[in-house]
Order: C-alpha cells, then structure tokens, then sequence
C-alpha cells in the first residue's frame, strides 16, 4: 500500500494531463490529425490491435536479444577493465570515445553488412545498451569498499573470492543503476535500428504510419514501445529486488 | 614479507614503510622493531598518519613492508577500522565467511555458530543484516566471528572509535573477557589513552609521521580492571604522560 501511495502524485498528474488533452481537443481548437485525443489513440490501438501485436513481437524479441548480450559483454568488459591495467588503459579510453560515434549513422552499414534480417538490429541494441551497464559497473567494481577487501585478504581470499565474494555484491547498486538506463536505451536502438531498414517491427510500423499521417496510430505505437520499455525497466527493478534483500532490509 | 609460522610471537624487525605520492617517496613507518610474547594485549597509540593502520595492515599481510622482517602465528583476525562484515551478508552468512573462503564449512561449525549467538544473546539476530544492527552489535558479531575461528593473534584497528561512550565501556570489558577467553594475543590501535589503559598490558606510543616508537609503557594493573585499579598515582602520572606525549606529537 505504501509502495503504492509513492506513485499517486504522479497517477494524479497523468490522469490530470490526459483530461485536460482531451478537453483540449474536444473544444475543437486543434485538428483530429495533427493532435489526436487519448479517447482516439487507445481506439486505434484496439483496432489494430492484432498488427501492432505482431509487429511488437519482432522489436521485443531484438529488445531481449539485445539486451541480454549487451549485459553479458558489459560484464566481461568491465570485469577485464577491473582486475586488469594495461586492459583498462587500452580498452577505456576505446569505450569513451565510441560514445561519440552517431549510432544512428552505423545502422545503414550494419544494413549492408547484414542485411535487413533480426541481426542488425540486435547489433545495434547492442551497442546502445553496453555502454551504461559497462561503464557502471566499472565504476561499482573500482568503489568497493577497501576495509572488506583487506579483509578478505586478511584471511587469505584469492583473487577470485574477493570478486565473487565481495566486488560484485557491491558493484550491485551501480550495476543495477546502468541496467535501467541501459535497458531504455536497449528500446531506442531497437525502433533506430528498424527505422533505417527492416521488414517488421514497431519502427517499421510507426514510420509507415507517420507517412500516411495515421498520427493516432503513431501515438498508440509510442504507447506499445513505452510499453516495452516499462516491461523490460519493471524487469530489472523486480531482479534487484530479489538479488538484494539487504537493501529492502535498509530501507525497512 | 610476513612470514606466517607455527610460533606465538609477533616480531617486528626494523620495518619501515614508504608510498610513493606524486613521484616522491613519503615514508609512513621508520625502523619500528618491537616483540609481542604470546598473550599479550598490546595497544599502539599515536597521532593521525603515524602508521599506526599501516603497521597492522603489514602484520595481517594485506600490505608490503619497504624494508624489515615481520614474524606473526599463522592463524590471525583483523578488523579493520571501517568494520569487515559483509552488507549483503546476514549474520550468520558473515559468521560462516571465514570458513566458506578455506572451503571448510561443516555442520560443526553450524552449531559453533549457535552457540557463540546463543551465548552472547544474538541468536534472533542470525537471520538479520548488519545494516539493522546497532554498532554495538555489529561489532560484537564481528568479534564473535574473530572467537569463532579461534585466533592465535587478533589485529583490531580502533574497533570501538565510532560507538558510544557507554556501549564502548561495555565493549571493552566484553573484548577482555573475550581475550582471556581465548587466550591469544592482541595487537590494538587505538587513540583513546583510558581505552589503552584499560586494555593492554603493554603499550607502544608512535612518534608522528614517519612513525617512529618513541616510548613503551608496561601497564602495571591487575585484571579484572575497573576505574579504582586504574587511578593509582602511578597509573594516573602514566596517563597524564602518555596524554603529554600525544599532545607534543600532535603539534
């Protein structure tokens, strides 16, 4: 219950923001076309219910792929990046800069180079995902505390405990703080990755629907990617909640 | 190098100790040679950046020491000054670390385990994090933790300095009760000159950086001590020293 009263002020301001739209364009003073009522897009998203479905599976199924090799690799990465200098030296700077280059820029070549299949697009959810939960986690792995560490090494831990045991439960927080950004940012590379060059997916699908001006479609598709979004956010709130019960303890 | 022996004596040979900051050598710890015989409460005492934590940390083998030789038992505790339980571990799961990391967990130990809670009233705690412990008690269980492995020799660096007057009183006379318990020897850092009285039976005053051991002092009071066999004259013209000495240090 309490979980719940947190989130009521912002309800009150949704709910708050979607009658005054509604009234907004019930008056008249604005077009159907250019801004459609909430009333308007939750029907077109009845009513194409079943395509946007269908569409939505294929920008999930990149989300998760995506995502999921994203957090293998950023943990290795960041694991190398830790326990290694010359690693760190030679890779870190890499990583930063790599940030600079336009993703949106790569997609066409990663169309020639592969097509306008799945891969591409999970190749690009890759590359917008890795870079927070790397980079997190990097900064979590170097801010463990230095008293459990001379600890460990008190009672002779090698150096693989002091990792296992130590500095991953408390790279935990940050981990999980590049995750969430990491798992919005999975979303946008998905629908970039579609927009460039794909046969289906909510990209796909909201690009042909802005050409043919079905503005309410294109509303209800940003509803189903943040959607998406939510679900896979909602995720990895709901596995850090269960990876750290101390914190809940903390909090209690 | 320490070298961990089947011998109850702690030795300090000539060890010194340097970092290197912003390519000058900044030396922490100069020629301290001392010997600690088996069962000994020892407390170092001295002002801020004395190496004090360095010295402890080169006796528990967690740093290198520039030059010299440290001889220490092989099976030793250390609490460092921040504390050493696990926040993601209960603390039964931090009780059982030890063991965990020499692969020797055992239902023996388990049973160790509730009888040291039992014994010490922590035995509804077993199941609860450190962060909903006081610091009293997360103290205690890191001390009940030391017990558990039965240490040859106890490294504790200021482990009561972020508690309260009173519960520091009591954690005092639980760590000797403790001390005598096990019959091993201790090594303390503390800056408290009444904790150092209270607790040693020798204690060793570092000179300010480098330090340097500048005066040893036998604490000559019978145990079990309390505030009257602390105030002799003699006692208190040791105190009223020893607080000269760190003030002179400080400066």
């Amino acid at each position: 219950m309490r979980e719940f009263r947190k989130y009521l002020p912002a309800l009150f301001l949704t709910l708050a923001i979607l009658i005054g739209w509604q009234a907004y364009v019930a008056s008249g003073l604005i077009s159907q076309r250019i801004l459609p009522s909430p009333s308007l897009i939750l029907s077109a998203l009845f009513d194409a219910k079943a395509i946007i479905a269908d569409h939505a599976l294929v920008t999930f199924v990149e989300v998760l792929a995506g995502f999921i090799i994203s957090v293998c690799f950023a943990v290795i990465t960041a694991t190398a990046i830790f326990l290694s200098t010359p690693v760190k030296k030679a890779l870190y700077p890499l990583l930063v800069a790599s940030q600079t280059i336009p993703i949106i820029a790569l997609a066409p070549l990663l169309l020639i180079w592969f097509g306008f299949g799945i891969v591409p697009k999970i190749i690009v959810v890759v590359i917008y995902s890795f870079f927070p939960v790397a980079v997190a986690l990097v900064d979590g792995l170097s801010a463990t505390p230095k008293n459990l560490v001379d600890y460990m090494k008190s009672q002779g831990a090698t150096r693989w405990q002091i990792l296992r045991l130590v500095n991953y439960p408390a790279a935990l927080d940050k981990f999980f703080i590049g995750l969430k950004i990491g798992a919005v940012y999975a979303v946008t590379g998905a629908v970039v990755g579609e927009f460039v060059g794909a046969y289906k997916g909510l990209g796909v699908y909201l690009q042909s629907s802005a050409y043919s001006y079905a503005t309410a479609q294109v509303f209800a598709t940003i509803l189903v990617i943040m959607a998406i979004a939510f679900m896979l956010l909602g995720s990895v709130f709901l596995v850090q909640k269960l990876t750290m019960p101390w914190k809940r303890a903390n909090n209690a | 190098m320490t070298t961990r022996l089947a011998t109850d004596r702690v030795v300090f040979e000539n060890i010194s100790k340097s970092y290197r900051v912003n390519n000058a050598g900044l030396k922490v710890v100069d020629d301290i040679s001392l010997t600690v015989d088996p069962g000994k409460f020892v407390c170092l005492i001295g002002p801020n950046g004395s190496g004090k934590t360095t010295l402890l940390k080169i006796l528990a083998g967690i740093e290198k020491q520039s030059a010299g030789k440290v001889t220490a038992p092989d099976n030793i505790a250390y609490l460092p000054q921040q504390g050493s339980l696990m926040p993601w571990l209960t603390v039964r799961e931090n009780l059982r670390l030890p063991a965990k990391i020499k692969n020797q967990l055992d239902n023996k130990l388990e049973k160790n385990i509730d009888r040291n809670l039992k014994q010490f009233g922590l035995d509804k705690f077993a199941g609860f994090y450190p962060a909903e412990l006081s610091g009293g008690m997360q103290q205690k269980v890191a001390l009940i933790r030391t017990a558990l492995y039965t240490p040859d020799l106890i490294i504790l660096d200021e482990p009561f300095s972020a508690l309260d007057a009173i519960t520091r009183l009591q954690m005092q006379v639980w760590l000797v009760e403790l001390w005598r318990k096990l019959k091993c020897t201790v090594i303390c850092v503390t800056h408290d000159i009444n904790e150092s009285m209270f607790l040693a039976d020798e204690i060793y005053v570092l000179s300010s950086r480098p330090g340097k051991i500048i005066r040893q002092m036998t604490v000559d009071a019978r145990r079990p001590r309390d505030i009257d066999k602390l105030s002799t004259k003699r006692l208190l013209n040791a105190q009223k020293e020893l607080r000269e000495l760190l003030v002179n240090e400080r400066i």
